[in-house]
């Protein structure tokens, strides 16, 4: 190992979870070059492949690598919530027709294409531009762009170092949630924990909101299966020694390192176009099924962060200010108050940190804090983190009608696969107020809001 | 050739008992194309040949299923059975009998995002060889 692994937990997270294989990633990660200070791993680390889910590690860009299966497959997945003018009494008595709308107006499931039919060149063009082209060309505000990370656009991001392969799967999946883990959520704001912070962001008490869970699609896998065989086929060419393949990676300052970067920065951008897109689908729904004006609905976007990416950043290493390649796998961003990079609108109160929980828990709202910068590279935790396997989940909940039992939870879930629903019950996920208690103790991000579910599409 | 679902978190690890190297690849294929899609409605009406080459037995199972899942993303090809005509240590040709995917007859189980190199094995047993890959669904 050439720095050491640190993990943020509880007691109670690490009871509750076997963190063996998880904790060996960590380690197996600590030992790529150019690390800086320490492998991190985050309170809902789970096992994944190569870096474990919920790891941040740094790379010096001299001596430092950038790895795809650093990032993930689903380059830059990651949440976006939007408020709107609505209550719970506006809705309540709707809420399964307001379901059965989002569940028809947005695409979802395995293999579902999207409203938009994109030629190869419009593709290309959504690569370089990202949240800004779907603004563009109708499909939301100037300001969804304030409120997105990086304004929705990856600087660097060069379509020509991105396979044909992977333009073709992107032409019909813009504007689609996807399946899996994906989601779109309404959601209620229960309980508010710092009241000056949430005014700040426009929450308050009652009001709903929507959450959306998604990523880069086909092209995000592509793009990283593309650059993975590539590093793994020139391995040795790098000199680096590799415990896992899955850790293929290259020289941040090499070509094929700048090539990776800037292809995952085109990944990025699509990414940020389907959420602008799934957003401007769930504002259409939510007009339909409630027969409201976009004003009386008044959606506005919070924030989009996300959660699977690598990005050049500055943080101070021992007195010094470096530029890093910051890897965070399942953890998201947390600046804190005061950052350039925080939308000035909420610049004096620190960046939002968006943290779903599992099917019909509801959501964190946090703010990044200053010990973020100092002690993680500027990440906190992306979620709750799963516990069982997708097979377990399956098994325990074999004889069980999941949406009827979320339904008499209160939460109305719809889904175009059972199987998800399954895989998706509630006790797959480690408990989402133990993590994000552990970020706030931690001093890494603060709590300001805790939004409960109300209804759900699944993919 | 048996195939077997593995708990791993986040992802699906898939293991394959075979007598042979070869039924162990061809199992594999099989195995990948029944966590997408239930195989009972495919049909064999389309034959197709594939060759693949990888670093070392491992990486060649890890390319022959990338090239299989590709398949199904570029040419929606639903592949029912899978026979491997000729296996070295860094080379394959196998022959595919399947058919495209027509979404009134076929049921697609899932999506899975890539076949991933993390854990991948291929080891001889007492009776044969056992394969392992993990899918990143």
């Amino acid at each position: 190992m050439r720095v050491p692994g640190i993990l943020y937990a509880s007691q109670k997270l690490l009871r509750s979870a076997d963190t063996a294989e998880a904790m060996k990633q960590v380690v197996n990660v600590a030992c790529l070059p150019g690390i800086v200070r320490a492998s991190l791993a985050m309170p809902d680390m789970h096992w994944g492949y190569g870096f474990p889910i919920g790891g941040v590690a740094a790379f010096d860009l001299d001596e430092g690598i950038i790895s795809p299966g650093g990032v993930g497959y689903d380059i830059n997945c990651g949440c976006r919530l939007m408020t709107t003018r609505l209550f719970v009494t506006d809705i309540q008595d709707h809420l399964k027709d307001l379901v059965t709308a989002l569940f028809r107006h947005v695409p979802s499931g395995v293999g579902v294409g999207g409203h938009l039919k994109l030629t190869a060149k419009e593709v290309r063009q959504v690569l370089a531009e990202g949240a800004g082209w779907a603004v563009r060309h109708g499909f939301g505000e100037t300001e969804d762009l304030e409120t997105t990370e990086d304004g929705g656009v990856f600087p660097g991001a060069d379509p020509e170092g991105v396979s044909d392969a992977a333009i073709t799967r992107g032409k019909d999946q813009l504007g689609t949630l996807g399946s899996g883990n994906h989601f779109l959520e309404i959601e209620a704001v229960d309980e508010i924990f710092d009241q000056k912070t949430a005014a700040v962001f426009g929450l308050e008490k009652g009001q709903i909101c929507v959450m959306i869970h998604s990523g880069s699609r086909g092209l995000g896998y592509q793009i990283c299966d593309d650059y993975l065989f590539e590093m793994v086929k020139h391995a040795g060419e790098t000199g680096i020694e590799l415990p896992d393949r899955q850790l293929a990676c290259a020289k941040i300052n090499s070509e094929r390192g700048r090539r990776y970067f800037s292809a995952m920065a085109c990944a990025a951008n699509y990414a940020w176009a389907n959420r602008q897109l799934l957003m401007h689908e769930a504002r259409e729904a939510f007009q339909e099924a409630l027969r409201i004006s976009p004003k009386a609905l008044g959606m506005r976007l919070l924030y989009d962060i996300c959660h699977n990416i690598a990005k050049i950043e500055r943080f101070p290493v021992d007195g010094n200010e470096m530029r890093l390649c910051v890897h965070r796998k399942g953890a998201t961003r947390a600046y804190p108050a005061g950052h350039p990079l925080v939308p000035a609108r909420y610049r004096d109160a620190g960046q939002p940190v968006l943290i779903p929980g599992d099917m019909g828990t509801g959501s964190y709202v946090l703010a990044g804090s200053a010990a973020a910068m100092t002690e993680t590279f500027g990440s906190a935790c992306h979620g709750a983190g799963r516990v069982m396997s997708r097979t377990q989940a399956r098994k325990s909940s074999r004889r069980r009608a999941v949406a009827t039992e979320m339904e008499k939870r209160g939460v109305i879930v719809m889904s175009s696969s059972r199987g998800t629903l399954q895989e998706e019950i509630p006790e797959a996920y480690k408990n989402l107020d133990e993590v994000v208690e552990v970020v706030h103790g931690a001093g890494l991000a603060r709590r300001v809001a805790r939004l409960r579910a109300l209804g759900c599409v699944k993919g | 050739m048996r195939y077997q679902v593995l708990d791993h978190t986040a992802d699906l690890g898939i293991d394959i008992t075979g007598s042979t190297l070869k039924s162990v690849y061809a199992g594999a294929a099989k195995a990948l194309f029944s966590v997408l899609s239930d195989l009972s409605a495919v049909r064999a009406n389309e034959m197709m040949e594939l060759s693949v080459e990888g670093l070392d037995r491992e990486d060649l199972l890890v390319n022959f299923l990338r090239e299989l899942l590709n398949l199904w993303n570029r040419n929606r090809f639903l592949v029912k059975s899978c026979q491997i005509l000729s296996l070295a240590p860094r080379r394959l040709t196998a022959r595919l009998f399947g058919e495209p995917y027509d979404p009134v007859v076929h049921r697609i189980r899932r999506e899975i995002k890539a076949v991933t190199y993390h854990d991948v094995a291929l080891v001889p047993t007492k009776r044969g060889w056992k394969g392992t890959f993990v899918l990143d669904v």
